[in-house]
């Protein structure tokens, strides 16, 4: 009848070398190849690319985790995850890499009238007692067919404005769920696919129960769906999907 | 007294460094200590917050088995079972 389930262990998500440290009163980090950033006593970033660095990846780095650090040190939160927003309303696209998170935002920007906010990691803010999504970033860095591009491409229109969410969607590839369908996600599932997203750059504990605290409030504003569908669907299909799941929330 | 070692009567709290947080009908705890989460159902949610509210085993069991609508001796065999496997975890102490 009740049960203890383990959740998760420990997640410290942090990308391919990466490292940090304090250094005085501010803090150094390093993106190995890519770029070195120092955040001053007042939170304030400077950064310098590394010798030869390719200036796609610095310029994407600073978009992305460079940002999301900067913030986190300031305790707001992020999710990796892709963004996108119509009318002020937010659709968040979570899930393991290569689950089709920047195809579905990139479909949604381009066929179907939506604003990019993020393409791979997703800012959020509660100064207002609400959650929104920050418009963070402007260009996708895949196509609309899921295909890498040499550099990234301008979003047809770029989020101006926070937005926001009306749902958290995981997407997922499962073959035996041949039609795209939207699940919702309640309690520990929730949590745990929130979790798995959330960006963290430190175990320390008093972050983790702040964690905990973001993770529940989100939870409780948000809700949390789960798309699966066969490979053998495409963005065009998953699109509607998500914009017919957008179109049922109230 | 039972036979699995928490008495019906006992008094517990959380242990030090577990954090609970409720995700629906659902609570994750977080263990610091361990470093691992935990996630329980609805009726083990209810259980955890009764036990956090002073209530002893005996008596989370009647509301289990009123709000649930199961047999009162189930329900606390059950609430003893869940309430151990916390204690075995290190997730709830007894209260001194």
């Amino acid at each position: 009848m009740s049960e203890v389930g383990k959740a998760a262990s420990w997640l410290v998500r942090t990308a391919d070398g990466f490292r940090w440290r304090r250094d005085g009163d501010g803090v150094l980090a390093e993106w190995g190849g890519v770029l070195t950033l120092r955040v001053n006593e007042h939170g304030q970033p400077t950064h310098e690319p590394a010798p030869g660095a390719d200036a796609r990846l610095v310029e994407k780095v600073l978009a992305t985790g460079a940002a999301a650090f900067v913030r986190a040190l300031r305790g707001q939160p992020s999710l990796h995850g892709s963004a996108v927003a119509r009318s002020g309303v937010a659709l968040v696209f979570l899930g393991d890499k290569g689950a089709g998170k920047s195809t579905a935002a990139s479909e949604l920007c381009e066929r179907h009238g939506f604003e990019l906010l993020a393409d791979d990691v997703a800012a959020l803010d509660d100064s207002t007692g609400r959650w929104r999504v920050l418009p963070t970033e402007s260009s996708h860095w895949l196509d609309v067919e899921g295909q890498a591009r040499k550099g990234p491409i301008a979003a047809p229109h770029a989020g101006r404005h926070a937005a926001s969410p009306a749902a958290l969607v995981s997407l997922r590839f499962d073959d035996e769920a041949p039609v795209g369908r939207a699940l919702p996600l309640r309690g520990a599932a929730a949590y745990s696919t929130l979790a798995t997203a959330f960006l963290r750059f430190e175990a320390a504990d008093a972050l983790r129960v702040r964690e905990l605290d973001v993770l529940a409030s989100l939870a409780a504003q948000v809700p949390t769906y789960e798309v699966t569908r066969s490979r053998a669907v495409g963005p065009k299909e998953t699109a509607l999907v998500l914009v017919k799941l957008l179109e049922s929330l109230p | 007294m039972t036979s699995r070692g928490v008495a019906t009567d006992a008094q517990l709290a959380p242990a030090a460094g577990v954090h609970a947080r409720r995700f629906d009908d659902e609570v994750v705890l977080l263990d610091l200590g361990g470093g691992d989460y935990y996630a329980l159902n609805a009726v083990g949610a209810r259980v955890w917050e009764e036990l956090v509210g002073g209530k002893t085993p005996a008596e989370i069991a009647v509301v289990v088995a009123t709000e649930f609508d199961v047999e009162s001796a189930r329900a606390l065999d059950d609430c003893l079972a869940l309430v151990d496997e916390l204690v075995a975890r290190g997730l709830l102490r007894r209260r001194t």
